[in-house]
């Protein structure tokens, strides 16, 4: 490629001073870790909103909250999870990561814009959280931000709370777009020697098609947050229709709340694949390794991922069912709703087809990913029965809702964000992360969620109603829903408590684990073949990999080892096989006598 | 081991042959090119969705086309004008996109000053329109047409104002004669760039000034709230 050739030839400049190496870096894995590192803290605080929130419900008296702050942390904990915490990580984290490495690129092909969407990225983690601090706090209008209650006096942060929100959610927006500028530009102009877009792991088909899902639906979102600050700062009319608030008649009129749920909702269910896409390709890349097979079916792997990006845009109003919106519209939506569903089973059939008859390894990213599978189905079946117009409507303001999205996007990728770290960890840094605590950590958080989401369905079915913030008082639910809300409670307040397992392994192992060799996986694909492990500035030394296979040559009948790295070639696999069968014979020649 | 046999079952081995050492990129098209069409798809389904929006919300009783009879967009030869301003612009940059293939540097300079002069003069010209709709008291919140009208071509300003930061670059280096390579890619990429903009201007036009019982047409497809 002519980018392979222009890399090596030209002179690499390795940062020298500790700001330009770790902090104002333009290294793409420094990059990833930053935007990895932020991510998790994000994430932490999410999943202590969360415990709070739980204690609220299932341990009615231990905490006192009131409605508003409920409702703040409900708001707070849905929107980092979504977007500060899973959409950073799988595209910032992951997609800075592997891309380079996965394509044979010395980096990214904008660096400097790419360190530019870190810091972007930084600040609107940083206005969100102020929202803590200012008067009103931040906003409680529910993750989804629906108007008029987002900007209406009376809800929580209705003053400062959600103006930050949607600040920083268009200081995100400005982020991931230079961020999604360079992996898409990456992959399409800086893959190596030989390395055809047929030829990428399916982890970079993933992160690549969910990048331009990202750059094509988030503009939705910043129109909606544009529009909506303009509603609140400037009173315009662009959602607010004319009301009475406080007894007080509103200068808005005419507005249309309806118009704000389709512009969300165009962008948050690509947002949902967003998250998923870059989870199927690592979790395809994740088996395959461990089942020591080639992924089944790649080609339909590939063109099942684009099915499903392209398809990801004409579904959005089944989020919209009990909206009011036209009916007739109800019909369209749970009709493509259905049809997403076959690209999507495709992918589960081709990872259990990759797992059948494999030499399984049950290692901590294989036990993830497997996981990841289960889990997927499980929350993909409760959403066909949402997707059915008739079903959503008496289950959607109930718990089976909350139980199927949180199996669905917040179980499945997170399961996946775990494997995925427990893989590539030893190449991050050098070292494996320690397995025993790893094994504890996967299996308490693997159990610990099926005990909280399973029971949720059930309370979803048995009526119980979401977004409430206490459930004492009201006559029919019944005593075992109480019983079975504590019981939530307490799994959910054991599991958060698992994941600082987690967090102590991962600095514990940064400074104590075992050493790890280059390619403690014996994976085939191009980021275990760096010279260097962890891989130095410019990936590669003076010449870049030549590529000569796909990712995946697990096993191959006659290959001296059960797996070929991407770049060796077919006479180099013969070579190494005809020497190995010589040094065969000759052994038997030496050892026959003795024998006789 | 029959060393036939096992050659030929490695290649069966999906995806293997001999690598392709020398390719050029994405359609043959240069990184930058490729990350200028990547960002006008971005800018694209910006504007795009915002028409939507526009069209949706024009459906509900309190809107008022700007273009109506009594309205002061009935009156389009300011937007007219300015409409022309940005073609010039374009074509400006079109001349200069020529100027650099034929390695002519006076006429590169001459392309870019007259692009970025009318480039000016169109934004003067916008602000004047909102000068005169303010003049009539056609306010940001008065009406939700009104709100669209600035806010998009706000927008629509801003980027062109982004592309102008890029020509401002560009006229200095072609000035001071530096770095001629990197002016003939600036330029080339300044130059689709306009030309997308000024795509978008016709389309911003037609929709916020076009005949109002066109646009009403439009937007009865649209009723979905």
């Amino acid at each position: 490629m002519a980018y392979a050739e222009d890399a090596e030839r030209e002179e690499l400049h390795e940062p020298q001073s500790f700001w330009t190496k770790y902090i104002w870096s333009q290294d793409h894995k420094v990059i990833a870790i930053q935007y990895s590192l932020t991510a998790i803290v994000a994430g932490l605080v999410a999943l202590t909103l969360s415990a709070l929130m739980r204690m609220q419900i299932g341990l009615p008296g231990v905490i006192d909250m009131d409605a508003a702050t409920y409702y703040q942390y409900v708001t707070m904990h849905g929107m980092i999870m979504v977007i500060y915490l899973l959409t950073a990580l799988f595209l910032g984290g992951f997609g800075n990561y592997l891309i380079p490495l996965m394509c044979g690129a010395r980096d990214m092909v904008f660096p400097f814009v790419n360190m530019l969407s870190y810091w972007a990225y930084l600040l609107s983690v940083i206005i969100l959280f102020a929202s803590f601090f200012v008067p009103g706090g931040p906003t409680g209008a529910g993750w989804t931000l629906y108007p008029p209650q987002a900007i209406t006096e009376g809800t929580p942060g209705a003053q400062w709370g959600i103006i930050l929100m949607l600040v920083s959610l268009g200081v995100f927006i400005v982020a991931a777009t230079m961020g999604g500028l360079n992996y898409v530009t990456t992959v399409l102009q800086a893959r190596t020697h030989g390395m055809t877009m047929m030829r990428l792991p399916l982890s970079v088909w993933g992160i690549f098609v969910a990048t331009i899902l990202a750059l094509l639906a988030f503009p939705a979102l910043f129109v909606s947050a544009i529009m909506m600050l303009l509603d609140r700062t400037l009173h315009t009319s662009f959602f607010m229709p004319a009301m009475v608030s406080l007894g007080q008649q509103t200068d808005y009129s005419g507005g249309s709340p309806i118009l704000f749920q389709h512009l969300f909702w165009f962008f948050g269910h690509p947002e949902v694949y967003i998250v998923a896409l870059p989870a199927f390709g690592i979790v395809s890349d994740i088996i395959s390794v461990h089942a020591r097979k080639n992924i089944f079916g790649y080609k339909m792997m590939v063109w099942a991922i684009v099915a499903i990006g392209g398809l990801s845009f004409v579904v959005w109003a089944h989020h919209m069912y009990v909206s009011g919106m036209n009916p007739y519209f109800g019909f369209f939506f749970a009709t493509t709703t259905l049809i997403i569903a076959v690209p999507t089973a495709i992918k589960v059939y081709n990872w259990v087809l990759t797992l059948w008859q494999g030499n399984l390894h049950l290692t901590v990213p294989m036990l993830f990913s497997v996981a990841f599978i289960l889990t997927f189905v499980v929350g993909g079946m409760t959403g066909l029965f949402l997707g059915n117009v008739i079903v959503d409507v008496p289950l959607s303001d109930t718990y089976f809702v909350v139980a199927h999205f949180h199996m669905v996007m917040g179980v499945a990728p997170i399961l996946v964000v775990f494997g995925a770290i427990y893989h590539w960890y030893p190449k991050i840094t050098g070292r494996m992360l320690n397995d025993t605590i790893g094994h504890i950590h996967f299996w308490i958080t693997f159990i610990g969620t099926y005990l909280i989401y399973f029971p949720m369905h059930y309370l979803g079915v048995l009526g119980m109603p979401r977004r409430y913030y206490a459930y004492e008082g009201y006559d029919f639910l019944p005593q075992s829903a109480h019983d079975l809300n504590a019981f939530i409670t307490v799994v959910a307040l054991i599991l958060g408590t698992a994941q600082f397992l987690f967090i102590f392994n991962m600095f514990w192992s940064y400074f104590k684990g075992k050493v790890a060799s280059p390619n403690p996986w014996k994976a085939c694909s191009l980021e275990w073949a760096t010279p260097d492990t962890p891989p130095i500035h410019g990936n590669w030394r003076e010449k870049l990999p030549v590529v000569h296979r796909w990712a995946y040559d697990y096993s191959v009948p006659g290959a001296p080892d059960d797996f070929v790295l991407q770049t060796v070639s077919t006479d180099e696999v013969a070579s190494e096989s005809e020497t190995d069968d010589q040094l065969m014979e000759q052994d038997g020649d030496g050892h026959q006598p003795s024998e006789a | 081991m029959d060393k036939t046999v096992n050659k030929s079952m490695m290649n069966f081995s999906r995806n293997s042959s001999a690598p392709a050492l020398s390719s050029s990129g994405f359609m043959g098209l240069s990184t930058e090119k490729v990350a200028l069409y990547v960002m006008l798809g971005v800018v694209s389904s910006l504007f795009m969705l915002f028409m939507l929006a526009y069209l949706i919300r024009s459906n509900v009783g309190d809107w008022e086309t700007l273009s109506q009879p009594w309205n002061p967009l009935s009156n389009r030869s300011q937007l007219w004008l300015n409409t022309a301003m940005l073609l010039c612009s374009s074509i400006s940059f079109e001349y200069a996109r020529r100027m650099v293939r034929t390695g002519n540097e006076a006429g590169i300079l001459r392309g870019l000053m007259l692009a970025g002069l009318f480039a000016i003069t169109f934004l003067i010209g916008q602000v004047n329109v909102w000068q005169q709709l303010i003049e009539h008291g056609y306010y940001l919140n008065t009406n939700p047409a009104n709100s669209f009208f600035y806010v998009l071509t706000a927008l629509h300003g801003a980027h062109l104002i982004l592309g102008l930061t890029f020509w401002s670059t560009t006229m200095s280096r072609a000035w001071s004669g530096s770095s001629p390579e990197r002016v003939a890619k600036i330029t080339d990429m300044c130059a689709t760039f306009w030309h997308f903009l000024f795509a978008l201007w016709l389309l911003l036009f037609f929709i916020l000034a076009g005949p109002p019982e066109t646009i009403a047409l439009l937007a009865s497809y649209c009723d979905i709230i």
